[in-house]
């Protein structure tokens, strides 16, 4: 499904299918929701809930993947790591985040992650980065790999905090990645943790210095 | 395409591990794994698991370091400082004296000492009027293939795996129970006498020579 179709789903799920001219519902900002929800629905069903057991897996519908090539002005110099540049991923489980594949371009072989910069000292004090082993940690912004000074190309596929963000993402012609059956999941949690409130709440159009209602009235729905 | 051979890779038998510990979304913990395997093998060391090196690398600041498929030296004369032609094995190695030919060693008193993955020289290597900026060493080292993956036998990967799967275990108790966690303690004792008794059979030629004894006496 595309993901102004599931822009139009919310929207009519949470205005109850009336058309209002109230501004909190535009496009823009029920898009940025999706992205959040799209990954709290994921963790919500890999880990599980009070209501629903753990399932231990991501469909296949939410990973993208694409190639990225060495970019030599973005290097740092006198390091042991070449810079990738790469979307920020989901971060799913204590162990697992979006970066499920990050490896050679054929994608037959992926490499080791590692967890914090305090790792690849603990690995070069152990000596297990001394054999061929190439090993990634994302930066917030950068993949640096380690291992292997001259690498020009690396593979990556995972699941990504805004999908937008992903290089040969076209919103307009690639389904939004989640799948189909999750969307109504989604927008039931965006119902109960977001949108009821807001719906609840009437809209105040009354500037604050002329209104002479009082918060409680407003409190009591009164006006 | 271990299936095939007689040995199998570090990289294989991390594989597996992970297969076995249900670690399907994430090499997160696959360096800590990689630790287990390497703790497992050295813990396994029996006949044809190492093998006799030679290399050749670069002193420098009076340390050079060593190759990381390194466990021990051969004796005697596992280390052989260079400069060009000139060369000498230096007399202690890690604080015990080593024989060697004396013409070769009267000039010197270099003291080596290996640690942390390098071998440290005494300064007195700077007395000597040579400037030695290589050092040959002939060594055990640990199987390696093509791609300088450790590799060991077999007939050790079972216990390998157990005993990387015991110490993710005990690492992650609040994730596996305690029985489970004992069985995989018993799987590991066990695939270790299995393997170091495999290791310790007769191999071709030795069962070739059993079976002509066993004729002449019968």
């Amino acid at each position: 499904m595309l993901l102004d179709a599931i822009v139009e789903q919310v929207i009519r799920a949470i205005s109850g299918g009336i058309d209002t001219a109230d501004s909190r519902f535009d496009g823009s900002y029920i898009e940025d929701k999706i992205h959040e929800y799209r990954i709290l629905q994921l963790i919500a069903s890999y880990n599980g809930t009070r209501y629903q057991a753990k399932s231990r897996f991501i469909h296949y519908s939410y990973y993208q993947n694409f190639d990225i090539s060495r970019i030599e002005r973005v290097q740092d110099v006198n390091v042991n790591y070449v810079k990738f540049p790469c979307p920020s991923p989901a971060n799913i489980s204590d162990k697992v985040d979006g970066l499920t594949f990050v490896g050679n371009r054929s994608k037959n072989y992926s490499w080791s992650k590692i967890q914090s910069p305090e790792q690849v000292s603990q690995l070069v004090k152990l000596g297990l980065m001394d054999t061929n082993d190439i090993g990634y940690f994302y930066d917030g912004q950068f993949l640096r790999l380690y291992g292997n000074l001259d690498l020009e190309n690396v593979h990556v596929e995972g699941v990504f905090q805004n999908p937008l963000d992903v290089p040969d993402f076209n919103p307009e012609t690639d389904n939004y990645p989640m799948p189909d059956d999750a969307i109504p999941m989604m927008i039931e949690m965006m119902k109960r943790m977001e949108f009821n409130q807001m719906v609840q709440t009437v809209p105040d159009y009354i500037a604050d210095g002329a209104d002479t209602v009082t918060n409680a009235t407003l409190r009591n729905n009164k006006r | 395409m271990y299936a095939t051979y007689d040995y199998v890779s570090a990289g294989t038998l991390l594989q597996e591990t992970k297969m076995e510990l249900d670690l399907l979304d994430t090499t997160s913990l696959d360096w800590l794994l990689k630790k287990y395997l390497k703790d497992a093998m050295g813990e396994l060391q029996s006949i044809g698991v190492v093998k006799s090196k030679i290399a050749e690398v670069e002193i420098c600041d009076l340390k050079a370091k060593l190759p990381c498929d390194f466990i021990r030296f051969n004796q005697p004369n596992g280390i052989r400082l260079q400069n060009g032609e000139y060369w000498f094995y230096p007399r202690v190695v890690n604080g015990a004296e080593w024989y060697t030919s004396p013409q070769y060693t009267w000039s010197s008193w270099a003291v080596c000492t290996v640690l942390d993955g390098y071998i440290f020289f005494s300064s007195d290597l700077n007395d000597l009027g040579i400037a030695y900026d290589r050092v040959c060493l002939n060594y055990q080292a640990v199987l390696t293939n093509e791609n300088g993956e450790i590799i060991v036998p077999k007939s050790h990967k079972r216990a390998c795996i157990a005993y990387a799967k015991w110490k993710y275990a005990q690492t992650y108790h609040e994730k596996v129970p305690r029985d489970i966690r004992a069985e995989w303690n018993r799987e590991w004792s066990l695939g270790k006498q299995w393997a170091k008794a495999i290791a310790n059979m007769p191999d071709a030629t030795q069962k070739q020579m059993i079976y002509r004894v066993m004729n002449a006496l019968f």
